[in-house]
């Protein structure tokens, strides 16, 4: 299974505890030393929500970087081969490049001569 | 000269039959750029769920820092709250990377497959021999000598078409061998994906977020009767807007199961295709990915 079963009920009983709290902290006839008291908890509670969802995704996360790096490995490969493939091309361009070059002294020799 | 000509006819067929019977086919190199295309939208849906999550706990903790009364409460929750989105953001970021992973072993092949590879090959062999025939053209008409023209430019041309043919060839048996061992990689990544968005641990942490919602705007709902203030309309067009994000977060997620699955079968059915050397009509697995791929763009619109 993906994640842990615990992380998930904890994180179901919290999102509960956070709706007691907040329906405990908004009561008329609390005093306000006594609203910001329970105001904390429900802070602490919002940190620990907090915490197991970091700690679930991380988890979910971590499934994936397994397999993804070892295709991330052949990405590679394949990129090697395409470069070594381009290679052929840019130095069959750099040789009809000189050539080309030679044509053209070659031609204009040629035509100084006429 | 006719010996010359035979000889490099001879090799031209030579070459050309040893290489001719494993080059890439029109379909098979369309195939394999459709699924370039696509891919890009598939590998976006997870990472484009992670980040919505991150947006819709960010929204909320707003509404549930706006209904605590105490000023320094208040203040310990938006620094909680940005501190979490801070690690959520990077976290989403990493999803989007390990994502990407298989779109960019995608983009790879495409580009090794590209038809563009083998003809730059053959277009540089061409030009050299038109350029050496220039060089015997003026040479002809400096030394008053009489070697043979035009040889040069057919050689060039015939090496081309060899060249052209040659790395065809080699695209066609590195794609191959990339391809059959990328598969079972693409589908375990694919597989892996799909048992990630059906997880439990999604499905909790989507619920969580739906819930979640509800519940701090209810809190700061409360807070504002409480204290005898009424809400202003900006809070509820956007709990509205986040409701619907929140609602859509399992569209997304079920296109992309569909999708992962559709790209998986397309990548094999090629593979298939590369290993038999026999034509498959990838017509239809291509026209439905590309439905799925459409509702995926969809719901990304709307989280």
């Amino acid at each position: 299974m993906l994640g842990s079963e615990e992380n998930l009920k904890t994180l179901a009983q919290i999102q509960q505890a956070i709706e007691v709290v907040d329906r405990d902290r908004m009561r008329e006839e609390l005093t306000q030393s006594q609203r910001e008291l329970l105001e904390e908890s429900a802070i602490a509670l919002r940190d620990a929500e907090r915490v197991l969802i970091q700690k679930t995704e991380k988890e979910l996360l971590k499934q994936l970087e397994g397999v993804t790096e070892r295709l991330g490995n052949i990405s590679k490969l394949i990129r090697e081969k395409v470069k070594s493939i381009n290679n052929i091309a840019k130095s069959l361009d750099s040789i009809e490049a000189v050539i080309k070059q030679i044509a053209l002294i070659g031609g204009f020799a040629s035509k100084l001569s006429k | 000269m006719s010996r010359i000509l035979g000889f490099l006819f001879s090799i031209f067929l030579l070459l050309s039959l040893s290489q001719g019977c494993s080059v890439l086919s029109e379909s098979q190199l369309s195939s394999i750029e459709a699924l370039t295309i696509k891919s890009d939208s598939i590998s976006s849906a997870p990472s484009a769920i992670f980040k919505s999550l991150n947006h819709l706990r960010y929204r909320r903790g707003l509404f549930y820092a706006a209904s605590l009364t105490a000023p320094q409460n208040r203040i310990d929750e938006l620094d909680a709250l940005a501190k979490a989105n801070i690690e959520n953001e990077k976290r989403a970021a990493k999803a989007d990377t390990y994502v990407n992973v298989l779109n960019s072993y995608i983009r790879a092949v495409g580009s090794l497959a590209s038809d563009d590879r083998s003809k730059n090959i053959g277009r540089e062999i061409r030009g050299i021999g038109n350029n050496i025939d220039s060089i015997i053209i003026s040479y002809n008409i400096l030394i008053d000598d009489n070697l043979p023209e035009g040889i040069a430019k057919l050689g060039g041309k015939s090496l081309g078409m060899i060249a052209e043919n040659i790395t065809k060839g080699k695209q066609y048996k590195f794609l191959k061998e990339f391809m059959m061992t990328g598969d079972s990689l693409v589908a375990c990544c694919c597989d892996t994906l799909i048992a990630l968005l059906r997880s439990e641990s999604m499905n909790s942490l989507i619920e969580n977020e739906k819930s979640g919602l509800e519940n701090n705007f209810k809190a700061y709902l409360t807070e504002m009767e409480r204290i005898g203030q009424v809400p202003a309309m900006e809070c509820y067009s956007e709990y509205l807007i986040l409701r619907q994000k929140s609602l859509c977060i399992n569209d997304l997620r079920n296109a992309s199961v569909r999708a992962l699955r559709s790209f998986k079968n397309a990548h094999h059915k090629i593979v298939e295709q590369l290993d038999c050397k026999q034509e498959i009509d990838l017509t239809e697995d291509l026209l439905e990915l590309t439905k799925l791929i459409y509702d995926i763009c969809l719901a990304v619109k709307k989280i």
